[in-house]
Formats: C-alpha cells, structure tokens, sequence
C-alpha cells in the first residue's frame, strides 16, 4: 500500500476541484476537531457547530494556504479559538483538568523533555488511534476517552467482546500506540 | 506487550489505574521502582498517557456531521488568488495634541487599513484579563462585494493566531491576545488581502 497523500497534496487537488481530496481531509481531520470542542465540555450539537465552522473556515482559506501550513495545527487553532469563543458566550468555566493537562504533556511526546501543546497532543493521540486496528481503536476510545466512562462490562457488550478480554487485550493495543507514537518520532 | 521481569503489562496498567488493592499495589509499585531505565521509559508513557485520557476527549462525531462537510466543498470557479495589500491609513495613536493640552488616558485604539477592494476599520481595547487585548474589526468591502463570511486570519511571528469567519455585517473579533505585533489577512473571493502589520501593547500606545 502507497503512502496516503500529504495534507498539501490534498489542499493541491481541492484547489482543482477534487471533491474526493476534500473528502479525505475531512475525513482525517473531524474527529480532531471535533473532540477538541468536546474537551471543553461542550455539547455534541455545539462541538457539531465548531466542527462545521472550522471545515468551512479551512475551505475558504485553501487557496491561501502554504506548502509549509501544518494543516491539523490550524484546525486545531480554529477549534480551540472557536470552543472558547462558545464558552464566554455560555458564561461556561474552563475545565480546570484542561489546565492541569500540560504538566502531563511532556512525556508522551517524541522528546520527553520537549513542551507539547495541547492540540499537538491531541493530534499525536489521534494519529496513532488512526494508524490502529479497528478493534484496538474502539477499545482504547471506549476505555480512556469516553467522556461517560463506560465499565468493562458496558464496553465488553458494546464491542462485543468477552469480558475477560477485555485487560489482556487493552494492554496489548497500549503497547502498538505506544510503538507507533515512537515510529513516528 | 513486552512485560517488565515480574511485572505482567496488564498488572501494570491496573496499578497505574487504581484497580489493584493496596497490597498488590504496593508489591507493584515495590518492582517498578527496581526496573531498569527502559521500564522506567514505558512506566512513564503509561503514566502520561492513562493522566491524559482523564482530560482528554476523543469522540466519534454524529454521522451526519461528516455528510454536511462534504456539502461544504465547491469546486473553485477562479484560478490562483490575487494578492492585494492594505495599508494602515489611520491610528488614533499616533494625532497630534494640541500643546497645553493633558492627552487624555488611551483605553482604546482605532486603526483603518485601506486598499482599492475594501477597508477595515480595528478597534483595539483591554481585554478581560489585565494583561490582554482585544481586537474587533469590521470589513467594508467595495460594492458589489459582500462582507459576510469572509476569512480573517490573525499571525503572530508567522504562527497562526486565530481563524475566523466575519458576520453578515463583516464584523469579526480575537481576544484575548497578548501584546504584541501581529499579522492580519482576509480573503474575499478570489483575492487574498494582507495588512500592514500592526502592535497591539497594553495601554494601546503604539
């Protein structure tokens, strides 16, 4: 199998006119977006909201857009700008966790000592989640990233799995993200 | 997983998550604390990544969100945009006083960049945190060309700032931005249109 197309191929190709390009950008960038607004405790209608505005934002900007643009920073910018924009409106708190998070940052990145931004995480997480088995990427959302935090059991039922797999098989896929973050640092 | 001597991977993750009862746990943390550096290593990316998830969201979005981002994309009608740039017309930080005059105290500034598509007024004020700005701007293209949803995107030393689409009256706003020199581009239509660049400093003395 090929490498798939760089963010720039595809801005390229959507400046053509490819319909097809903008699908895959979408597709690779909407649950990123997507779950950065869901962060910030919005709703999904809300997070559905940014969503759209920061899609339709990007294709507004394709033709401005630089070879070096890094695409999933830009989105996440616009998400995070976005999100907090929700929230004054909404009189809402930031999450005070959102806070903590980058105290906890650095060693989850390529260099243990390096400061990792919040989005830079997110998108690294989602990179390694994509480049997973279907199977170990619903297990590893469902156990750690549920915002509701389903139980073994309810994830066992919900997987269709047996519920004694559930702790062999989550340390297992731990170990392919944590091989593939390294991979690609 | 390649499990640490003594220590199964699936023992690890329940003692780094709290499932474990304080004997096992302690017996777990006894062997983790004599594991060499590369336990140590995984240990601490264990440790970060199950920290995170706490804070962290990641979430399928709703099916039919993906098929209204497909309806977003139109096939471009035009080649290439045009480059335009607008220059600063206008800062109410820099008129004159009249001598013996106290200048009074600056809790705002106004800028007016100017091109032969459009003009943009900005109106720079404190922002909620002391040591913040805001900026509000509104677009007033030429006629036939309207100022609603255009993109306005905010850099600072070529780091993307902020992206936001202008109202139906082209207003748009950043806030909460530090002092500092900053980047302004808009595109309407086929062209692309950079400003002057501007400081924002507290007081909004330039």
């Amino acid at each position: 199998m090929g490498e798939p197309p760089s963010d720039w191929d595809l801005i390229v190709a959507c400046r053509a006119g490819s319909a097809s390009a903008w699908e895959l950008l979408v597709t690779r960038y909407e649950r990123l977006v997507f779950s950065i607004a869901r962060t910030y405790s919005l709703t999904r209608d809300d997070a559905a909201d940014i969503t759209q505005t920061a899609f339709l934002s990007l294709f507004r900007s394709l033709g401005g857009l630089r070879e070096d643009t890094r695409l999933s920073a830009w989105l996440a910018t616009v998400a995070h700008r976005e999100s907090r924009r929700v929230l004054a409106r909404g009189r809402h708190e930031l999450p005070d966790a959102l806070d903590r998070l980058e105290e906890r940052l650095p060693a989850l990145g390529p260099h243990e000592s390096d400061r990792m931004e919040r989005w830079e995480l997110a998108e690294w997480l989602h990179f390694g989640l994509a480049a997973l088995g279907e199977r170990c990427r619903r297990l590893l959302i469902a156990l750690y990233f549920d915002p509701s935090q389903p139980s073994y059991e309810q994830v066992a039922e919900r997987l269709g799995t047996p519920l004694g797999s559930i702790g062999p098989t989550r340390a297992r896929c731990i170990e392919q993200l944590r091989q593939i973050l390294q991979r690609r640092a | 997983m390649g499990a640490t001597p003594g220590i199964a991977a699936e023992q690890l993750l329940d003692w780094l998550e709290g499932r474990l009862d304080q004997v096992q746990a302690a017996e777990v943390a006894a062997r983790a604390a004599a594991a060499g550096p590369a336990t140590q290593r995984r240990i601490r990316w264990m440790q970060a990544f199950t920290s995170a998830s706490r804070s962290m969201v990641i979430e399928e979005p709703p099916a039919d969100l993906h098929a209204t981002l497909l309806r977003q994309f139109r096939p471009p009608t035009s080649g290439p945009l045009a480059q335009l740039h607008a220059a600063l017309s206008f800062d109410s930080a820099r008129q004159p006083v009249a001598i013996g005059v106290r200048a009074p105290a600056i809790s705002s500034r106004q800028l007016i960049f100017t091109c032969d598509l459009l003009e943009v007024a900005l109106s720079v004020r404190p922002g909620l945190r002391g040591d913040r700005l805001d900026v509000n701007g509104q677009v007033y293209p030429q006629q036939p060309h309207s100022p609603a949803g255009l993109v306005a995107r905010l850099s600072r030393d070529e780091q993307l700032v902020d992206v936001v689409l202008t109202s139906d009256l082209g207003e748009f706003s950043f806030t909460s931005l530090p002092p500092g020199a900053y980047d302004l581009e808009l595109t309407l239509e086929q062209w692309q249109v950079q400003f002057d660049r501007f400081a924002v400093v507290l007081g909004t003395a330039p």
